[in-house]
């Protein structure tokens, strides 16, 4: 069984229909892409995935269980965890208590427990020190630590999204454009990362302009155009896909990386 | 999380750093509950003026809170009102006493704050202060019209003083009418108001103090990671008016009386001052804010057509000026922080 499911999902912004009738299955430990033009509808469909916004029609189904209409905590504690296309940081804590902090669904004591700081209160931030420490090693942020996360290096905020989306123990982590503004060596870094995540057992989604990464990351690849399907298929497929040529037609050959 | 802030932070003078800070927790304690009463036991006025001050912190406090999920809340008048008549209501028509009242007009009060927040804390910024401003005034004209139940205008008079609190027959508080009332009062205050840091001060280190400021600074990104964003920004404003209606029952049992005015827009203001000016960045931030202009405002009480002038001139300066409030003046700036408090 598919650890994802779209079916039919639709999403209309008044007359505009943002995604149209998109469905597609995510296999367990697969890097699945979605790739198209710009207002394609790519990140409307992770928000939808997320239940950040809700769609028009269609479902999502997670572990054989229909989540779409779900508050977004709640599909997060599911383990379906979203990182945003803008950057997006606690900027007023450190790096490190950035991702404490987000570490919150896997905590056992309740709110009582927090404010008596009971034993369990106390094991809860032990652990998710521990955990916060391992991410950051992980992800190669010890160096920025305990910077303020406002004053760090436009390099490392992506991370630092991934590494707060990470806290949250996901099985299936969505990914908005995680190497934008990034020369050739940071995004080789970060595909290394997004690899190694993979690797711990986590199903990516990817959504990403990069091709140069995408058709060297991903196992299947979804294009997008005006909200609809274009294509599915894996890298190579869709490099050589008639319909994928025509919706990129105009744009750079190379962009395609055919 | 405080421990997170304490294993990087430390530095080597850190455990002398926790001596003082007891040690001038404890001089502004014996001042507070010792020197001060004793001193100034036969200046009622004086007396009196601290005791407001100490409760107009009280309340205060909770506002605060509301800032640590990023809300500038100008409602808490609303609520103090409600605890108010809650307390009135209760010990005039029911003859509940009032150490029953107190603590259920702040629940009263606090059902309210989960009531209508769960509605209006889906606004932000200034949506939701012209929100909280507007149930001010609601709620005032709510209890101006509520017939024979809050007796209208000149609202409900003759409530009884604080009665005696015992247990198994020890006296654990004497009747306020058997005791010199100023001074009975003082020290009601003064309780609260110590209680009312101790818990303010707790939540703002514990978890749920990271919570609320990871609120502050992303709801979207908070619910991304399973933060139930609705529950906890509900739970602070809840506390907030948890506080505004003991606050609220509190004037109405020193004063006897409560009419719909005694709370109005210009008070849930200046709650807010009290804050800014205090600094929002400091759990004491509401108390010397609310302390410095309360006293202030007395002072300038010869001047009083000049009063507002002064107030107005003195905020505007403070906003240019001093925009992290007082507290970011002075030196040991660790010692107030809301996190680190435990180091
Ligand atoms: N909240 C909204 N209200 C109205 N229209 C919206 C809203 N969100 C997105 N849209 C529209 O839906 C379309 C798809 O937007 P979306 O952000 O999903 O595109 P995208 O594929 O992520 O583009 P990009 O590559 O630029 O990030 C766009 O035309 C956008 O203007
Ligand atoms: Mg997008």
């Amino acid at each position: 069984m598919a650890l994802l499911t779209v079916e039919n999902l639709e999403k209309r912004f008044g007359g505009l229909i943002a995604v149209n009738d998109v469905s597609f299955e995510v296999e367990s430990g697969e890097i699945f892409t979605i790739i198209g033009p710009n207002g394609a509808g790519k990140s409307t469909l992770f928000k939808l995935i997320t239940s950040f916004t809700r769609p028009t029609s269609g479902r999502v189904i997670f572990e054989g269980e229909n989540i779409t209409r779900l508050p977004a905590h709640v599909v997060a504690r599911k383990g379906v965890v979203r990182t945003f296309q803008e950057t997006t940081i606690f900027k007023e804590m450190t790096v490190v208590e950035n991702v404490i902090v987000a570490h919150h669904l896997r905590s056992r004591a309740s709110s009582l427990g927090f404010f008596f700081n009971s034993p369990l209160a106390r094991r809860d931030e032990q652990e998710f020190r521990e955990s916060a420490d391992s991410i950051i090693e992980i992800l190669g942020l010890e160096t920025v630590r305990n910077e303020q996360a406002r004053n760090l290096p436009h390099g490392y905020l992506r991370e630092l999204g991934i590494a707060i989306a990470m806290a949250a123990e996901p099985k299936a982590l969505l990914l908005d454009e995680p190497f934008s503004g990034m020369n050739p060596e940071e995004t080789d870094r970060v595909v290394d990362m997004v690899r190694g995540i993979r690797d711990r057992g986590i199903t990516i989604l990817l959504v990403e302009h990069d091709m140069r990464a995408v058709m060297r990351i991903s196992d299947r690849i979804l294009v997008l155009n005006f909200g609809s399907m274009v294509a599915l298929g894996t890298p190579s497929e869709i490099q050589t896909d008639k319909a994928v040529i025509e919706a990129y037609l105009g744009r750079e050959d190379d962009e395609l990386g055919i | 999380m405080s421990s997170v802030a304490k294993g990087t932070r430390r530095g080597v003078g850190a455990p002398n750093r926790a001596v003082s800070i007891r040690i001038v927790l404890g001089v502004f304690l014996i001042v507070y509950l010792i020197v001060l009463p004793s001193y100034f036991a036969e200046s009622r006025y004086i007396l009196r003026v601290i005791t407001t001050a100490s409760v107009l912190s009280f309340i205060s406090l909770g506002v605060w809170l509301t800032f640590t999920i990023g809300r500038i809340n100008i409602g808490q008048g609303a609520f103090a009102l409600i605890g108010g008549y809650a307390t009135a209501i209760l010990s005039t028509k029911f003859g509940v006493s009032f150490w029953v009242c107190l603590p259920l007009s702040g629940l009263i009060a606090g059902l309210t704050g989960i009531i209508f927040g769960l509605g209006i804390l889906r606004l932000k910024g200034v949506y939701f202060a012209m929100i909280t401003l507007s149930l001010t005034e609601a709620v005032r004209l709510g209890f101006l019209s509520g017939g024979d139940f809050t007796g209208g205008a000149p609202g409900i008079s003759n409530i009884p003083l604080p009665d005696e609190l015992g247990l198994f027959g020890i006296t654990l508080i004497p009747d306020f009418g058997k005791v010199d009332t100023h001074i009975a009062f003082y020290y009601l205050a003064a309780v609260l108001l110590i209680l009312g840091l101790a818990v303010i001060w707790r939540i703002s280190s514990s978890r749920l103090g990271w919570i609320f400021k990871s609120l502050q600074q992303d709801e979207e990104l908070s619910r991304s990671v399973g933060i139930n964003v609705a529950r906890y920004r509900v739970m602070a404003y809840a506390i907030c008016c948890f506080y505004g209606g003991i606050g609220g029952a509190f004037f109405t049992v020193s004063q006897q009386s409560i009419y719909p005015s005694v709370f109005g827009v210009l008070d849930s203001l200046f709650f807010i001052l009290y804050c800014f000016l205090g600094g929002l960045a400091f759990v004491a931030g509401p108390i010397v804010g609310a302390f410095l202009l309360f006293i202030l405002f007395e002072l300038l009480h010869e001047f009083q057509q000049y009063q507002q002038l002064i107030y107005s001139l003195l905020m505007i300066s403070i906003m240019l000026w001093l925009p992290n409030g007082l507290l970011s003046l002075r030196l040991p700036a660790a010692f107030w922080r809301s996190r680190n408090i435990r180091d």
